[in-house]
């Protein structure tokens, strides 16, 4: 009977969680590359950050989402393919190590000052390797879907891709923002 | 425990990001899987990686299959609407 609220203003979840779906389903596609599973990655980061909604502080909450995604995927990877990653795999512990799993504040700062670098690496790469990037990370292609669509060896698409991945990596050590050793006490 | 040399950290260092990607079969992402475990170094260098594919993601704008989205707003919906 009552008037709906305004969804943007009705609470926390609808005003910083919703906004981002868009994106979240796009990294979902990219670390998944399957759209039935992209989308169930999202319904599971939904799920968790509605739950946690109430001990998120409204700062980043891009950043925020993205950290629940990744850690989120990380998860599903290991229990639905234990060849792949098994339990207590190293990216998982490493991400755990690094502090990229774990949502805390200074985490998320530094996660939006990280993809600001990679973007602005990836734009300055040569337009051969930012497109090998575009279809193997944005696309969700295999390597050999992406050689048959770029008309070139499977061999090209991998070493394209290394390298662009490498260019952005040393642009990262290069502004500090890639994770080291020697941080948290490692 | 596995015993960690040079070598092994070169091996995963050239197949990170095929695995990474999924394209190792099985029994090398088995392998690389385990030293990764092992390995704090190349467990960092994994996680680097895929920080950035997460971010490559994220800040491109390709197109977005808006049904899916549509669908994903209608479950965020139902998660806070009920409630309210």
């Amino acid at each position: 009977m009552s008037q709906p609220a305004p969804r943007a203003s009705s609470s926390p979840f609808d005003e910083y969680v919703v906004p981002e779906i868009p994106v979240l389903y796009r990294v979902a596609l990219s670390l998944t590359r399957h759209s039935a599973d992209a989308e169930d990655l999202v319904q599971d980061t939904l799920i968790r950050a509605y739950r946690a909604i109430g001990r998120f502080d409204g700062a980043h909450p891009r950043a925020w989402l993205l950290t629940i995604l990744r850690r989120t995927h990380l998860n599903r990877v290991r229990v639905r393919s234990p060849v792949l990653l098994k339990d207590g795999d190293g990216v998982t512990a490493a991400l755990d190590r690094a502090g990229v799993a774990s949502p805390a504040a200074e985490d998320v700062v530094v996660d939006e000052l990280f993809d600001d670098a990679v973007a602005d690496a990836l734009a300055s790469l040569p337009q051969k390797h930012r497109e090998v990037i575009r279809l193997v990370d944005l696309d969700g292609l295999s390597y050999q879907d992406a050689a048959d669509r770029l008309g070139v060896p499977r061999g090209t698409v991998m070493s394209r891709l290394h390298r662009a991945r490498r260019r952005i990596r040393e642009r990262l050590d290069e502004e500090g923002l890639a994770p080291r050793l020697t941080e948290r006490g490692m | 425990m596995m015993r960690l040399t040079r070598s092994e950290c070169h091996h995963v260092a050239r197949v990170l990001q095929a695995y990474l990607d999924g394209e190792l079969e099985p029994p090398s992402a088995r392998r690389v899987a385990e030293h990764l475990e092992a390995c704090r170094r190349c467990g960092l260098e994994a996680s680097t990686y895929l920080a950035i594919k997460t971010a490559i993601a994220t800040t491109a704008s390709p197109p977005v299959d808006e049904d899916a989205v549509t669908r994903l707003r209608t479950f965020a919906a139902g998660l806070s609407g009920p409630s309210r």
